[in-house]
């Protein structure tokens, strides 16, 4: 049986469950007072003077049978280790699951200035050493890779690295304006204009494709009906073969 | 992790003596011993503890809290082994009597029995 599966049997019973908590509580924080003052190698008298009370109070608050502890005694000690004390209630599950896996380096704290050193702001701003790693990785040396127009595949529109065309302009652009790349979607819808024939063609730009490095065919298509498309410039017609046939 | 364990006295029997005056206990009493226990088997050194004390006859030794004003004092050995305590009986003192009054005795007279291979020790889950 499991320290945990044996205390939640034991928290079954509710008279149990109340002598239990308050077992936790009135002997559990003499219990953590007394590895704080053996991790600081403190005597009740530095921690007493630290907390602005008598060497007697603390005494009594290291005292597992005591158990009259007041919230203000609680919070000047808190005060002399220069840590947080947080009262909560929980669930039981809990601290049954807290009392399963009791260690005496899991009742040691860390004082505010010990901390301090090493933590990091839950939202770092951006610091010189990100500016750095973003300068690097949109760095001159990876752009003249891949801003040459030889490694342009216009029939998958992907240029050398396998980045698209599209995320490679606008890669581009950021790196230009200095920015970070924002997510956009590979396919910028602008407003369709009708033709003549009450259909629609796109325009060619809306793709995030320069018209110079389109194909002419797929450019200048603006209706296919069947067997016929129609160019803004003359008609092509299946043949026989079923080839296409410029008129 | 715990670093120690606690074993408990059974019988020749098969019966556990000390779930047995565990038992008998109220409910604070009992979840008082619980976290005693627990809060033993997490400290590397017993030694200035006030929940413990040697009482230097033969090293038996007392797992010493208050509850309701009453003094519990459940006695043992260590052992077997290392970072094991064993506990031989369960007691409570008033004043300078031991309930039950011969306790310390008893503790050193099963374990001297368990020597001869009258009774057994099994692991106590906290």
């Amino acid at each position: 049986m499991t320290v945990f599966s044996k205390i939640w049997e034991k928290l079954q019973d509710k008279a149990y469950r109340e002598a239990f908590v308050a077992s936790q509580l009135k002997r559990g924080l003499p219990t953590q007072l007394r590895v704080m003052l053996k991790d600081r190698h403190w005597t009740q008298g530095d921690l007493a003077q630290r907390s602005g009370l008598k060497q007697g109070a603390i005494s009594r608050a290291s005292d597992p049978d005591y158990g009259n502890l007041t919230i203000n005694t609680i919070l000047k000690i808190a005060s002399g280790f220069d840590v947080a004390y947080v009262g909560r209630f929980v669930p039981f599950s809990d601290l049954a699951r807290w009392y399963s896996d009791l260690s005496e380096s899991a009742l040691s704290v860390s004082s505010f200035s010990d901390e301090s050193g090493f933590i990091q702001p839950r939202y770092p701003q951006v610091s010189v050493a990100s500016e750095s790693a973003r300068s690097s990785l949109y760095s001159p040396a990876v752009m003249s890779k891949t801003d040459d127009p030889r490694l342009t595949d216009l029939t998958t529109n992907r240029v050398g690295g396998g980045m698209t065309l599209m995320r490679f302009q606008q890669t581009a652009r950021c790196n230009a304006a200095g920015g970070i790349p924002k997510r956009e979607p590979m396919v910028e819808r602008t407003p369709l204009a009708p033709n003549r024939r009450g259909s629609v063609a796109e325009n060619s730009t809306a793709t995030g494709i320069t018209p110079s490095l389109v194909p002419r065919s797929s450019a200048s298509v603006i209706s296919i009906k069947s067997g016929t498309a129609r160019y803004r410039k003359g008609t092509i017609t299946k043949s026989s073969g079923g080839r296409l046939r410029h008129a | 992790m715990a670093l120690w364990k606690f074993m408990d006295f059974h019988s020749e029997a098969d019966n556990n003596l000390i779930e047995a005056w565990y038992s008998k206990l109220d409910v604070q009493t009992r979840a008082d011993f619980d976290t005693t226990l627990k809060n033993l088997s997490i400290a590397p050194d017993w030694r200035g503890m006030k929940e413990f004390k040697h009482l230097g006859r033969k090293g038996l030794c007392e797992i010493r809290f208050r509850t309701a004003n009453v003094q519990y004092r459940p006695a043992g050995f260590f052992g077997p082994g290392e970072h094991t305590f064993s506990i031989y009986v369960g007691a409570k003192k008033k004043q300078r009597v031991y309930d039950p009054p011969d306790a310390l005795e008893l503790a050193i007279k099963r374990r001297d029995g368990l020597k001869q291979g009258k009774g057994s020790l099994r692991d106590r889950v906290l």
